[in-house]
Formats: structure tokens, C-alpha cells, sequence
């Protein structure tokens, strides 16, 4: 036959440069060749004239090869094009696009496992350290708002002097510098004095606004004395938890250092007794922040922005509660210096600050500072009238004390039926964020704000399920790629043909369809079927979507591999390469066993889930199934493929030959069977000691179910290659399938990342729309929630206060 | 009588699709197909074929893979796609014109 291979080699010739085209036409020839030749030795032609009438008939050689290439040369180009894309784009890109997806779901798992169990919601969207920017383009001023934290407070005093009439931007600055007010103990007087004179400013700029006037009092009191914690005068209150039961609550006890710092801290205080306001403008700042931020794109970006706003420290509230607790103690330490008319002075104004910063209150932390203050001064001053021997002034004070815990204990018993509906909608639901983060009592118009952000949270967790599942494509391609890897370097040592191998367009576009069906079937299902509006838990519904993503991936992830395969085999079958038996590496080969391994898994899941559900709470059982069914659902294609990649290039070594024996000697419904009883009675096990140790034992066990699962999978998967001539073809059929599924699997990581990132990006911002335009921009605004009522009942006292003692006639001290 | 080969070039494409659009075939299978049809008179060079149906396959009319033959043996099957039969359609069309205004003046007459 050299005549044929001579004339079919010279007619390919120039095909030579594209590996795959050449051997498949120089096949097609020779094949049709050998038939011509055939039949005329059929008519009894010799060998030689049965050959030569062939080659006449196939026609001029010269003529032929220009034909041929011309006829293949646009898809040879069109092949090498792909082939250098292939190598220097797709490649690359889909290793960084991998290597960032897999970044962000080591984060994301990294955060699940360390701050979901405290529950600490900003920390697992946003990350420990959550960083915003506000919109470009701003102010100097409203930069100045922005930043809440400014190391170097000399340039925001410098800043805030230029805005001399702006009562907002000057006591955002006091109350940046109320963050120092802790050490006032400590500080030196030049630094103590330079306070002072900031707050004098204060009052300049606000001259009705009572805050300067306390904070001015409360520096005073706080360098003056020191407070002894439940040393001082107790008193008897109906409390609501339980309900109706009568409790005692004491007061702090002062022991003074300078008699005239606490006379100055008086002083400063009488003077904003009569003042109609009392605010620090912290809601004003944070309304006016939330204008800054930018449109928030992502949960983590809008979580960042509620954390950004979260960090805010309330110092000035810790520094009036000091104020607030000592003025009582302040009255029981004027009596027993005998400074009678002093004390009557303070007891009769004590409760008075607390009740004029809580109806200005604009954050649910002032409302509770002024209510404490508030109901500790009226509870405390019946004894301290009596001590000053005005048995009827004590009486009197009593009766107000009751009133006004009635009235705060009938506000919290209406505040309950609300944290009923709040609780019954929480679990059917509830966002993660709304369970961790909304303040208790909130009024049932919070649910528009949950909403949305529950679903952006289901969208954080698709997000999440897709970087897991780029993970394991992004090992799997990685994994092909590199066992190909030697191959290619080889090539110019000889074995040159085929060096990637070409599946053709239409099977390329057909493996890239069966790894995104799963992806849009499931798309349709959460936007237009019932899962949608599935009501749900919140951690169940949490864990319920991981694991329907778990399962969709992997079945996405299953079935481009599968598809990958089925393409490359044909086409190694078509170019006439030894391919095995039917479907290596392709994990869906024998749906049957496939299927009694995945019920292993589901079975393992089950037994798991029902000890869980048995002795644990609900968090761990939610997690529990999805880990265990997602272990060994993820695990299975990688450590499938890696398996059999140890096969490639080698005849059967001993260990394989030893497990392939012991699964001959099994049907895989035994090994179900086995794996089965073997999980029933380490559930057993480990029912018995889940009593002692819930977790670890519950971590074991999920271990154990995926080592057997994968067990299983080995068992009833693992094929050696078959040993001499017909082994070293299918070892040469394997490492052309592995370098030619890389590419494949590749164009499929890329795809999915591009198309689910793109879309995960935009449903995200799409449902933080509604977030972004609600009233519902920051959690602690108690507009929304039961401490607004609270706070008109003290505006009202307030009012009555003022018109009953107008400042005017305000007896005030000289 | 044998054929011009400047006349049989040009019908090449559409024998080669009205052949396969009536059951797939290799190659060789489609010359035999030919000589057999037209008793031999249709002297095609076989070796022209391949480029034709290479062409044909880049242009998306054909669509091919590897099979195995009643033979045993592997073969490469040509089939037509349904731009192939589009294709075909608007040929015969062609050459029922063609041939309409050939007979017309050659023959004076219709045929």
C-alpha cells in the first residue's frame, strides 16, 4: 500500500499546518482509495492495477492538494483563530476569572462559618471591616458629615468655625469630641477648659438647645465625683417582665472629690432646665449622611452603608446617662451634707434633662438613655423628699413615679402585640438582616423593608453557590489542563497529530447549552414558579436556597462534563481513535448506579437531618443537609475525574486492581445496601453521644457520610485501563480527551460566570431599588418602631413642663 | 455518448445535494451512486469530489461525520442541511430555467 499512503500524503501535504484536518482528510481519502482498489480487485484486477486504476480515477495530484486547500483553508483559519484564542485569551481569562470567583466564595464560606453563629449580620454580607464611599463630588462640608471619624479634631474645629450659623455640622463636631468625654477624669485642665469653651459655643449657636448646658454639667459632675453602682437609694417599680410583679431597682451612690465641681456641673444644669430643646441632631446627621452614600449597587455595599452609620458612636448618650444617674445621687449627697434647699432645688429639676433629650429623641438609644434617666430620677425622688422631711412632697412624687411607669409598662404591653406579628412574620418571612438588626417593636410597616432586602440576601446567596460552584470548575479545568500539560510538551518529540483536538462548533455550542439549562430551568423556577413565594423561615429559607443551588450546580456542573466528553469522544470516534468502552469519565454512564449513589447521599442527608432535628436547635439541621448532600454532590464529578486521571498513560496498577475486584464482586444495590446500614448505625452512634456533644459528633458524621459516598462512587466507577496494544491506544484516545476538554470546560466556566455574575449583579441592585428609595435607610430611626410613642408621651410632659413653669419666670440660681 | 467535463463541472453541487438529500453517503458511495445512474456516461474525476463536499460543508449545505459502514469499516457520511435543501431548490429552479433557454435556442422549441 505505499503507492496509496505516497499519493495521499502528497495530495494533504499543505493540510499538514492544522493536525486534526489533515488526518481527517487524508482518512476520508484513503478510505474511498482502498474501496476503488477493492472492487477492481473484485473484477480480478492484480494489486498493483487495482491501486493504479483507483489513483487514475481519483484524477491529477497536483490539482487535487491545490483543491483541498483551497477548500479547507477558511476552516483551517477559522480553527487556528480559535485555537490562539484558546491559549492566550480563554485560558487566562478563565483562570482569573476563577481564581476571583473562588477568592470570594473561600470569603464568603470563611465569614458563614464564623459569623452566622452569633449572628452577626454586617460582618457576613459586608466583611469584619466593611469600607464606603460616598458619592463623588462633595462638599467640604458634607465630606465633614461623611466622615464621622476624624483623627485630627483641630481641623475639624477649624472646619465647623466656618460654618458658624450651622447648628447640625457644630454638634456633629461636640459630638465627635464627646467621644474624648470618657477620660474627663483624667484630662488636664487646659484640655478640660478648651471643652468647656467648645461647648460655650454651643450654646451660642443654639442658644435654646439644653444639650451644651448638660454636657457642660455632666463634664463637671464626672471630674467631681466618682459613682457607686447600686450603693445608692432603692425603689420599688411594677415591672413588665414578668408582668406585674413588683421589683426593686437601686440608684448610684456619690462619692464627691470637688464639692465645687458638682456646685459649677449645678450651675450649668439650672440653665438648661427652662430651654424648650435638647438635642444632639444625631438623626439630623445620619438623614443628611444618607444622602451622601452612594446608590448602593450590592447587599454588601448597602450593609457597609448601615454599618457605616452603625459605627457612628453615640458617645454623648454615655456621657448624659452619667449625668442623668448621678443627679439623684447628686440630691441624697446635698442632704447629708445638709444643703437642704440645694437638694430640694435638684430633686425638684432631676428627672428634667432625661425628659427634654427623650422628646427630642431621633435614635432608639436616646429614647432608652432618657427613659432610664427619667424613670430612675422619679423613682428616687420620694425618698429623697422624705429625707428632707416632706412626707406630702413624697407622697406626691410616688404617685408620679407610678403614673409614669404606668404609662411606659402600657406602651410596652402595646409594643408586644406588635413584637408578636413581628416574631409570626419573622420566621415565615424574615431577611437574615431583619432578624439580626431591626430594633425590638417595630411597627409592621417594616415588612416593605424586608422584603426586598430579603430577597437581595437570596440573590447574595446564589452569588455565593456560584462562586462555590466556580470553584470546582475552575479545579476541574485546572486539573485537565495540567494533566495535558506534558502532553503538549511532548509534541515535538513525536507524537505530534492531534494535538488539540477540535469537537466542531455545533458541539461546542451544545455543551455550553447543557451546562446553562440547569441554570435557566432554575431561574425560571425562583422567578416563575412557587419557589418564589415559598414562605419560609429565615434561616430554613437561608439554607433551603443553598442547597437547591448546590443541587442546581452540580447538576449544571455534571452535565457539561458529561457533555464535554460525549462531544470530544464522538469526535475522536469519528477521527478513528480506539475510545474505550462506552463513556469514560462521563458521569452519567450508568444512570442507575449514579442514582444509588445520590440516594446514598440523600439517605445520609436524611438519617443526619433527623438526629438533628432530634437533639439540636434549628440552625444546625438546615445546615447539616445541604452540607452533607452538597460534600458528596460536589465532590463527585472532581474526585471522579481526578481518579480516573491516574489511569492515563499506565496499565493497571495493583491497588486498582485490588478495589476493582473487590466492586466486581458487588451489584451497586448492595453497596447501597451496605453504605446504607453502615450510616443507620453510625447515626445510631451518634444519636447516643449527640446528647454530650452536639456539633463535633454532627461535623463527624457529615464526614463520614461523604467519605462513604465518595467510597461508593470509587467502587462502583473505577475502571483501570486495560493493560498491552489495545490499552496504549486508549491511553493515547485518553490524553487527547484530556487536552481537548479543556478548552471546553474553559468556554463553560467562562460562560457561567459571565452570564450568572451579570446577571447576579444586576437582580441585586434591582432589589435594592425599593431599599434605596423607603424610608427604611437606616435601622435605629424610631419613627418606625414603638419608642416613638414613648418619646411624644415625654414631648408632652415637656410641653406641659414649659407651659406650667415659662423659662421666663425660671427662678434660675445667680 | 461521454459529457463535456466543463458541463459536468457545473452540475456537480446540485447532483452532489439532490443525492444526499435523498439518504446520507460517503464518498465513494456517491460516485458509485452516480456511475450507476447515468451508465458510467458522467466521467467524474473522484478525486474532485472531496473539495466539492469540503466546500459544501464549510458553507454549512452538508454536514458530516464519522460512521461506521455496512462494511465494518469507517466512513465519513455527508448529509444535507436545511440550508443544503434550500440551496438545492433554488438550484433545480436554475436549471430548469437554464435548460428552458438552452432548448429554446438550440432547439427553437420547448422541450
Amino acid at each position: 500500500m505505499g503507492r496509496l499512503d505516497d499519493f495521499v500524503e502528497a495530495v494533504t501535504r499543505r493540510l499538514r499546518v492544522d493536525p486534526a484536518v489533515h488526518w481527517d482528510v487524508s482518512r476520508e481519502i484513503r478510505a474511498h482509495l482502498e474501496d476503488a482498489a477493492a472492487e477492481a480487485r473484485a473484477r480480478g484486477c492484480s494489486d498493483d492495477e487495482s491501486v493504479e486504476a483507483a489513483l487514475s480515477a481519483f484524477g491529477d495530484e497536483e490539482e487535487l492538494a491545490e483543491q483541498l486547500w483551497q477548500a479547507n483553508r477558511r476552516r483551517m483559519r477559522l480553527r487556528a483563530v480559535a485555537t490562539w484564542a484558546w491559549r492566550l485569551v480563554l485560558a487566562p481569562a478563565a483562570v482569573a476569572v476563577a481564581l476571583a470567583l473562588c477568592l470570594f466564595s473561600v470569603r464568603t464560606i470563611q465569614r458563614l462559618i464564623e459569623q452566622l453563629p452569633d449572628r452577626d449580620a454586617i460582618a457576613f454580607f459586608a466583611g469584619p471591616d466593611p469600607q464606603v464611599d460616598p458619592r463623588p463630588g462633595l462638599t467640604e462640608r458634607e465630606l465633614f458629615l461623611f466622615e464621622h471619624l476624624t483623627e485630627d479634631l483641630d481641623d475639624a474645629g477649624l472646619l465647623v468655625g466656618r460654618y458658624p450659623d450651622d447648628p447640625i455640622i457644630y454638634a456633629h463636631y461636640v459630638r465627635l469630641l464627646s467621644e474624648q468625654f470618657s477620660a474627663v477624669e483624667d484630662v488636664p485642665d487646659e484640655e478640660f477648659n478648651r471643652w468647656l469653651a467648645v461647648l460655650d459655643r454651643g450654646k451660642e449657636v443654639e442658644p435654646d438647645n439644653a444639650i451644651y448646658d448638660y454636657l457642660k454639667a455632666a463634664l463637671w459632675m464626672l471630674r467631681g465625683s466618682d459613682a457607686e453602682h447600686g450603693k445608692g437609694i432603692c425603689y420599688e417599680y411594677v415591672s413588665m417582665d414578668p408582668e406585674g410583679q413588683v421589683e426593686e431597682s437601686c440608684g448610684v451612690r456619690l462619692i464627691v472629690r470637688d464639692a465645687d465641681a458638682i456646685a459649677r456641673g449645678l450651675r450649668e444644669l439650672y440653665q438648661g432646665i427652662g430651654k424648650a430643646h435638647c438635642t444632639m441632631h444625631a438623626g439630623d446627621v445620619a438623614v443628611l449622611r444618607t444622602d451622601l452614600w452612594r446608590r448602593p449597587e450590592t447587599l454588601a455595599d448597602y450593609v457597609g452603608q448601615l454599618a457605616h452609620h452603625a459605627s457612628q458612636q453615640m458617645s454623648h448618650c454615655s456621657v448624659l446617662r452619667g449625668l442623668f444617674r448621678r443627679l439623684p445621687a447628686c440630691a441624697a449627697w446635698l442632704v447629708e451634707n445638709g444643703q437642704k434647699s440645694e437638694a430640694a432645688r435638684v430633686a425638684a429639676v432631676m428627672q428634667r434633662p432625661a425628659a427634654q433629650s427623650g422628646a427630642d429623641s431621633q435614635l432608639a438609644i436616646e429614647v432608652l438613655v432618657a427613659r432610664a434617666g427619667f424613670s430612675e430620677a422619679m423613682g428616687q425622688a420620694p425618698e429623697i423628699y422624705r429625707r428632707l422631711g416632706l412626707p406630702e412632697e413624697a407622697r406626691e412624687a410616688r404617685g408620679r413615679f407610678e403614673q409614669a411607669q404606668a404609662a411606659w409598662n402600657d406602651i410596652w404591653r402595646r409594643g408586644r402585640t406588635w413584637d408578636e406579628e413581628f416574631e409570626r412574620r419573622l420566621t415565615q418571612e424574615g431577611s437574615i438582616f431583619a432578624a439580626s438588626w431591626i430594633p425590638a417593636r417595630v411597627q409592621p410597616d417594616v415588612w416593605e423593608w424586608n422584603a426586598p432586602l430579603r430577597r437581595a440576601e437570596h440573590v447574595y446567596l446564589e452569588r455565593l453557590a456560584l462562586g462555590l460552584m466556580m470553584g470546582a470548575f475552575a479545579l476541574l479545568t485546572l486539573a485537565f489542563g495540567v494533566a495535558g500539560l506534558p502532553y503538549l510538551w511532548r509534541r515535538k518529540g513525536g507524537e505530534g497529530w492531534l494535538l488539540l483536538l477540535f469537537v466542531g462548533w455545533r458541539r461546542a455550542a451544545l455543551v455550553l447549552a447543557a451546562a446553562m439549562a440547569p441554570l435557566a430551568l432554575y431561574w425560571a423556577w425562583t422567578r416563575l414558579g412557587p419557589a418564589d413565594s415559598l414562605a419560609r423561615s429565615v434561616y430554613s429559607g437561608f439554607w433551603q436556597r443553598v442547597a437547591e443551588l448546590a443541587a442546581v450546580y452540580v447538576l449544571a456542573l455534571s452535565a457539561s462534563m458529561a457533555a464535554a466528553y460525549r462531544a470530544v469522544r464522538a469526535r475522536c470516534a469519528e477521527a478513528g481513535m480506539d475510545v474505550g468502552p462506552a463513556g469514560w469519565l462521563n458521569p452519567l454512564r450508568r444512570p442507575g448506579r449514579a442514582l444509588a449513589c445520590a440516594a446514598v447521599s440523600v439517605a445520609g442527608g436524611l438519617v443526619a437531618f433527623g438526629i438533628a432535628a432530634a437533639g439540636v436547635g434549628d440552625l444546625v439541621p438546615g445546615l447539616f443537609l445541604p452540607l452533607v448532600g452538597g460534600t458528596g454532590l460536589l465532590l463527585y464529578p472532581c474526585v471522579f475525574a481526578l481518579w480516573q486521571m491516574r489511569h492515563v498513560g499506565h496499565s493497571s496498577p495493583g491497588v486498582v486492581e485490588n478495589l476493582r475486584s473487590l466492586g466486581r464482586g458487588h451489584l451497586s444495590l448492595g453497596v447501597t445496601l451496605i453504605a446504607l446500614v453502615g450510616l443507620v448505625l453510625a447515626g445510631l452512634l451518634v444519636m447516643f453521644h449527640a446528647m454530650v456533644s452536639e456539633r463535633l459528633v454532627l461535623q463527624a458524621l457529615c464526614f463520614v457520610a461523604a467519605g462513604v459516598f465518595i467510597m461508593v462512587l470509587v467502587y462502583v466507577f473505577a475502571r483501570p485501563a486495560p493493560a498491552g496494544p489495545q490499552g496504549n491506544r486508549l491511553a493515547r484516545f485518553r490524553r487527547t480527551a484530556l487536552r481537548s476538554m479543556t478548552p471546553l470546560l474553559a468556554a463553560c466556566l467562562l460562560a457561567f460566570a459571565l452570564v450568572s455574575h451579570g446577571y447576579l449583579d444586576r437582580a441585586e441592585a434591582h432589589y435594592l431599588e425599593p431599599l434605596w428609595q423607603s424610608d427604611w435607610r437606616w435601622t435605629e430611626d424610631i419613627e418606625h418602631s414603638m419608642m416613638v410613642e414613648y418619646r411624644d408621651y415625654l414631648r408632652e410632659l415637656n410641653q406641659k413642663w414649659l407651659a406650667a413653669h415659662p423659662p421666663r419666670a425660671l427662678p434660675l440660681p445667680g | 455518448m461521454d459529457f463535456d467535463k466543463e458541463l459536468v463541472k457545473g452540475t456537480t453541487v446540485p447532483i452532489v445535494l439532490q443525492l444526499l438529500a435523498e439518504r446520507q453517503m460517503y464518498g465513494y458511495e456517491i460516485v458509485k451512486v452516480v456511475n450507476e445512474r447515468t451508465d458510467g456516461r458522467f466521467e467524474w474525476r473522484e478525486g474532485t469530489l472531496y473539495p466539492c463536499l469540503h466546500r459544501l460543508e464549510a458553507d454549512g449545505l452538508l454536514r458530516s461525520r464519522w460512521q461506521e459502514a455496512p462494511n465494518g469499516k469507517k466512513r465519513k457520511y455527508y448529509r444535507v442541511t436545511a440550508r443544503g435543501l434550500r440551496e438545492l431548490k433554488r438550484r433545480k429552479q436554475e436549471w430548469t430555467e437554464f435548460a428552458h433557454g438552452v432548448n429554446m435556442l438550440l432547439m427553437g422549441k420547448v422541450s
